[in-house]
């Protein structure tokens, strides 16, 4: 057993955009500091992991460090707010403790404002398969509401420099759903995006989380966000329209051409292992057949992480245990909101989940309806995952 | 006994009855400045916020007046509000006096009229008292007038006090002695008491407050209540001082209480009375009657699993108000809940705030409706007090339904209003009659039915806050009444079903409609919403469905925050309500209660 995907939260922006709730700050003079203490944080991951590790009974199979890692992630905030030499060093401790030979994907979050082809030559040569930038929008008025940092020419100019600089695959993020956004802003949007054949796009319809800045202005009823049937359509016309041109909706909001699913990612949606470094950063540990799992995290502020690692606690700190029914509930969430969905044999295998009657009923009732393919595995039509929360809902509402 | 005086006090709301009966209560000494929380005779929090008095009280005060001799003042607090209105004529059936308390700002009001001429009625000595005169907009000219014109006595006699600063309140003390005449009532007699009220004390039980009318009570005596032929012995009886006093023996004339291990309030009604049971009295005192509900209405847990705590709540609650009634029923909308039946309004208001207050409950409540009596076409009477026991429209020959005797007073210029709000709600108008000339009162009979929903409320806004009403029950008339049904995808929804009257239907449905169109959230599926009377359909709306719902971003690692908004979802989908494959949040069953707001 290891671990299948490490994250490192780089939790450095230039500015603050109106929607983002993930732990960032602007301050970059604190970069140093968080080098070091990430790197730090490495090294004393087996030792922190064993406070774990160590209530387990004693048949239940313990992670081997050895065992290569399949994914490296970094995100954020912005990990293109780093220096190459920093992002090195981090690589570095990694290296130390993780078996980082037989990566299969090493992702690195970049934002427009950020590279030049120095800089992507510097992350090529560390290794970095894939890039993932968020463009959000090219249009200036949209940009301006999101609070970016980039302009239309900047991003026009990062994804030409992206796009040629030979990384196995770059991934694009926008957003849809904001107000004041017609349809036409979102086709103008992809056809621009498409000009540089991204391999992955991921396509978020705009959320506002209470926490930011356009939950503030939300609460304040200065915004409105647009009425359903026009992010209704918005959604479905990006869906058709990359389809079009190759790229293919696996999950909810993300999109690739085939061979190109985002990898990392995936592992948190089938509950596979994974460490979590940095501010925020969630680590995930379910060992082999054994009934419960551990979720972990940690402290969602720069100075509480620097503290936690400096005097790292006996044991991981915001440790949930997870039973089997709310793994199983986790897995039917995550997995319904992908293509692949999920097999009702494996939820009763791994999971100890089957379906009771009623939601037995509700599923004849959801594939009548055309919400739900007609075999196995479970997973949505088209229109259904449109609708995933409220199914979600009602099927685990009958257990 | 010729020093006793037994009196209740006549006031509208807001008109300085508890400030002022606070400020007796304080020169008498029955309570120390120290021990005065405001308004002492208001002892439950909604009666102390709402500003009315939801349950009679009494009080004895010793008064030492300027002739040296020591009075027994009995000072019976009545409710003020129409719903209570049989439980203040046994008050005042209890008293020789009564003090007539009149706001110098405001004047007269219906309330206060309708309990005045019950007073008179029984023949109490009236005391007018011109109160709150310290405030710069009192005017005790005028309303001298007012309360000369109304009960026929002298300038004099009137006397002007303020209950906030203290002012004529000795003049008060001295004329409830010198004008209320001692009770009178032969001791030697047997037994005959007045029970006015009744409080349920969970360690004592049901304790009961009495006027001794005739004859006398020893402690310890087997005791009989006439009306309900319970029999119980009185473990204890005594003076109700602002702490319950014991006494060995309670005398013809005066007021007191009595403990007897009564375990529920249903056997100590009100009106009722107490005799000896060794020396049995041959009549009871006149005017019992079994109070009846006037409205009902189902209550229903939020959540299906509080039933049972329902019921205990219920029980609860009943044990301190016997003129709550409920019994089980069940609604294919709402599960299991109670058939609740209330004095009126204002009741049910108190008994709603009271289950979430002192129980937290979270209840839904249905569309109140009166009880009416529907004679079908065999010629059988059938008593329906909840819309879907209705026969189905062609077995009906006839239904009937409560009419009231509304008396509004109301400043002049809103003769108008007033008189086109009670002909919308099929008013019959009786009479105007001036009472000075600036106030009339108005007499309309009326549909119980239309006034028990919003007529005050309206009545109120479309005056200033300055008509007043009450009401009396005259009887049942027929009328042209249909049962008014709201189908959501074809199915109907009993809790949201009303009886109306037949040229209103239409109106009502569509409104009904409208309302819920825009209450019940979009589903997965699209709502049909219609409104029928028997099979014919009379509105329709639709409630399109949900086109798109769903979560852009799964939080990257942190799953358990999705989890945690899914747990929160499924917390919040319990307090819905599913009928058929629509599920209907609790708003919407209050819909009906606030068809007015649009």
């Amino acid at each position: 057993m290891n671990f299948d995907g490490i994250y490192i939260h780089v939790p450095f922006c230039k500015q603050a955009c109106s929607y983002c709730d993930f732990y960032f700050t602007t301050r970059s003079k604190y970069i140093p500091e968080f080098v070091h203490t990430l790197q730090r944080e490495v090294m004393q991951f087996p030792e922190y992991v064993s406070g774990i590790v160590k209530t387990l009974p004693e048949e239940v199979q313990r992670p081997d460090f050895s065992n290569p890692t399949d994914t490296l992630y970094f995100g954020g905030g912005t990990p293109s707010r780093l220096k190459i030499p920093d992002l090195q060093s981090i690589l570095f401790s990694l290296r130390s403790v993780f078996n980082l030979n037989l990566l299969r994907e090493f992702t690195v979050e970049v934002n427009p404002e950020d590279i030049n082809p120095e800089y992507l030559s510097g992350l090529k040569e560390m290794g970095v398969t894939r890039l993932s930038m968020g463009i959000q929008t090219f249009k200036p008025e949209l940009l301006t509401f999101m609070h970016r940092a980039h302009d239309t020419q900047q991003a026009e100019h990062a994804l030409a420099l992206v796009s040629q600089a030979g990384f196995d695959a770059f991934s694009v993020d926008v957003i849809y759903g904001c107000p004041g956004q017609s349809l036409e802003d979102v086709q103008d949007d992809l056809d621009r995006l498409l000009a540089y054949n991204p391999h992955h796009v991921s396509a978020y319809s705009l959320t506002i989380e209470p926490a930011t800045r356009l939950g503030k202005q939300f609460k304040l009823g200065r915004i409105r966000p647009p009425v359903d049937d026009l992010v209704h359509s918005q959604a479905t016309f990006i869906r058709e329209h990359l389809a079009k041109n190759g790229i293919i909706q696996y999950e909810i909001s993300n999109y690739a051409r085939p061979g190109f699913e985002a990898i990392h990612n995936a592992s948190y949606w089938s509950h596979k292992n994974y460490v979590g470094l940095g501010p925020s950063a969630h680590s995930f540990l379910w060992p082999v057949d054994h009934h419960s799992a551990f979720r972990f995290s940690n402290p969602a502020s720069l100075k509480d992480y620097v503290q936690c690692v400096e005097e790292p606690p006996s044991a991981p700190v915001n440790l949930e245990t997870l039973s089997y029914s709310e793994l199983a509930e986790e897995r039917i969430l995550l997995g319904l909101r992908t293509k692949s969905g999920v097999y009702s044999d494996r939820l009763s295998s791994r999971y100890r989940y089957s379906w009771s009657p009623p939601q037995q009923t509700l599923i004849q009732e959801l594939r009548k309806d055309g919400l739900l393919e007609p075999d196995e595995p479970l997973r949505l039509t088209a229109s259904g995952r449109m609708l995933a929360d409220s199914i979600v809902l009602k099927l685990l509402r009958l257990n | 006994m010729k020093n006793i005086r037994n009196f209740c006090i006549i006031a509208h709301i807001d008109h300085g009855k508890s400030t002022l009966a606070d400020r007796l209560l304080e020169r008498t000494g029955a309570i120390t400045e120290r021990e005065m929380q405001d308004q002492v005779l208001d002892d439950m929090d909604l009666e102390r916020e709402r500003g009315i008095t939801i349950k009679s009280h009494a009080v004895r005060m010793d008064y030492k007046a300027s002739d040296g001799q020591v009075y027994k003042f009995n000072l019976i607090d009545t409710p003020g509000h129409v719903d209570f209105s049989y439980e203040v004529s046994r008050a005042l059936k209890a008293c020789e006096g009564a003090l007539l308390i009149v706001d110098a700002t405001q004047g007269v009001e219906a309330q206060t009229i309708s309990n005045l001429y019950q007073a008179i009625d029984q023949n109490l000595e009236i005391i007018p008292v011109l109160n709150k005169i310290d405030l710069p907009g009192a005017d005790v000219e005028g309303m001298s007038q007012q309360i000369i014109d109304l009960i026929g006595c002298t300038r004099d006699e009137i006397l002007p006090v303020s209950g906030k600063t203290g002012v004529g309140v000795e003049d008060l003390l001295e004329a409830i002695v010198q004008r209320i005449p001692p009770p009178e009532g032969d001791s030697e007699k047997p037994l005959k008491a007045l029970i006015f009220d009744s409080v349920f004390n969970p360690y004592r039980g049901s304790v009961v407050y009495v006027r001794i009318m005739e004859g006398t009570l020893q402690k310890g005596e087997k005791i009989r209540f006439m009306a309900t032929l319970k029999d119980y012995e009185a473990d204890e009886v005594g003076y109700l001082r602002i702490k319950p006093q014991p006494a060995d023996i309670l005398s013809a004339g005066e007021v007191g209480y009595i403990i007897g291990n009564v375990k529920t309030l249903e056997d100590t009604k009100v009106g009722d009375t107490v005799t000896s049971l060794t020396n049995k009295a041959s009549e009871p005192i006149a005017g019992y009657k079994e109070v009846k509900p006037k409205v009902f209405s189902g209550i229903y847990p939020t959540i299906s699993d509080d039933f049972e705590n329902l019921r205990t709540a219920l029980d609860k609650l009943q044990l301190n108000d016997a003129s709550l009634q409920y019994t089980p029923e069940t609604s294919a909308a709402l599960g299991f809940g109670f058939r609740a039946g209330f004095l009126g309004m204002l009741h049910m208001e108190i008994i709603q705030e009271r289950l979430d207050r002192e129980f937290d409950m979270d209840i839904i409540t249905t569309v109140p409706n009166v009880e009416y009596v529907v004679i079908t076409n065999d010629e059988k009477e059938v008593i329906v007090d909840n819309p879907t026991d209705m026969p189905p429209p062609g077995n009906i020959k006839e239904v009937r339904e409560p009419y009231i005797k509304a008396q509004i007073i109301t400043p002049s210029e809103y003769i108008g209003q007033v008189m086109k709000l009670c002909q919308e709600k099929r008013g019959v108008y009786i009479n105007t009659t001036y009472l000075d000339t600036k106030r009339v009162d108005i007499s309309y009979e009326l549909p119980l039915a239309e006034i028990v929903f919003d007529f005050y409320d309206k009545l109120k806004s479309q005056t200033r806050g300055y008509a007043s009403l009450d009401y009396d029950l005259i009887g049942n008339r027929p009328g042209h009444l249909v049962k008014l049904d709201i189908l959501l995808n074809g199915d109907p929804v009993d809790a949201l079903s009303c009886i109306v009257h037949r040229d209103k239907a239409y109106e009502w449905g569509k409104r009904l409609c409208g309302r819920l169109r825009k209450l019940i959230p979009r589903q997965m599926y699209e709502v049909i919403i219609q409104a029928a009377i028997g099979s014919k359909i009379i509105s329709r709306d639709t409630i399109r469905a949900l086109r798109k719902d769903v979560t852009a971003k799964c939080y990257g690692g942190d799953i358990t925050r999705k989890r945690k908004l899914l747990e929160k979802q499924k917390e919040g989908k319990k307090r819905m309500k599913q009928v058929g494959t629509v599920e209907i949040p609790q708003e919407a069953f209050l819909a009906v209660l606030s068809m007015d707001d649009d």
